[in-house]
């Protein structure tokens, strides 16, 4: 059983508050989601890079809709207007491609960045 | 003494079978163990990643089908949950479904799924526990 303390470090990212007590504070349990977690984001995030470059705007709302849940297990709070966002643009069709092409860019740029900082926090964490 | 016990302890009958439809496998993983923690009277879990694939074993009668709504991830023109809801409820009318969305424009939906008899969860921070409540009534805990 694990006891996580509140977020209060600004520099990080995730938050595993949520996820312990679903979970009952049970360290197996806890460790299968996160290594899940870890598998099955990285290949989203590497389908979602793919998908803007290619301009695949379906795929990119699709993705960005499947890693809302996941990364809200995590806590990772500052993920879901960045990919709310992303699934929005997805879906749009008033807005010119040159100008949605250039938002999902500087949106992907961010999610990466924060992505990177979650996957290492998490294959980092301390049960201890 | 120990036997004594163990044959005058009133153990609870596994008897209950959970369907959870969910192309998303970290929230999957997550809810199937939720359920089997807060559970003990759960059998089975089976998990499906397209609402076709439940639909072909849906003759079992689960106690539960937990579905999401948007199932596309893998595939862009997969059925959504709702529409699978439909196609099983003319079949069994008195499957209990619960259906997840992570969508928020989801009146219609949620509209829809009453009229078939389903509930509708949104995939918030208040899921589990909703998720949880329905389960009982359906367990009649």
């Amino acid at each position: 059983m694990i006891k996580t303390k509140p977020n209060n470090n600004i520099s990080t990212v995730c938050n595993f508050n949520y996820l312990s007590e679903l979970m009952g504070g049970k360290i197996h349990l806890i460790k299968k989601i996160m290594d899940t977690f870890l598998v099955q984001v990285k290949e989203e995030l590497e389908s979602l890079n793919s998908a803007i470059t290619e301009k695949d705007y379906t795929a990119t709302k699709n993705l960005a809709h499947t890693m809302k849940s996941s990364v809200s297990i995590m806590g990772i709070s500052t993920l879901q207007p960045i990919l709310k966002e992303m699934e929005s643009l997805g879906m749009e069709t008033t807005c010119s491609d040159s100008y949605r092409d250039e938002k999902l860019s500087e949106l992907n740029l961010n999610l990466n960045e924060i992505c990177k900082k979650a996957f290492v926090e998490i294959e980092n964490y301390s049960f201890s | 003494m120990n036997l004594f016990k163990n044959i005058f302890t009133k153990s609870t009958p596994k008897e209950h079978t959970i369907f959870i439809v969910e192309d998303n496998e970290v929230y999957a993983n997550l809810l199937e163990a939720f359920l089997m923690l807060h559970f003990p009277e759960i059998h089975a879990i089976k998990k499906f990643t397209s609402g076709e694939a439940c639909l072909n074993e849906s003759f079992q009668i689960p106690t539960v089908i937990i579905m999401d709504h948007l199932l596309n991830k893998n595939q862009s023109g997969a059925a959504t949950g709702l529409s699978i809801i439909k196609k099983m409820k003319i079949a069994n009318p008195d499957l209990n479904i619960i259906l997840l969305s992570a969508q928020t424009e989801i009146e219609v939906v949620s509209k829809t799924i009453a009229k078939y008899g389903g509930i509708y969860i949104p995939k918030n921070e208040e899921a589990f526990h909703n998720i949880e409540q329905q389960v009982k009534q359906f367990f009649g805990i």
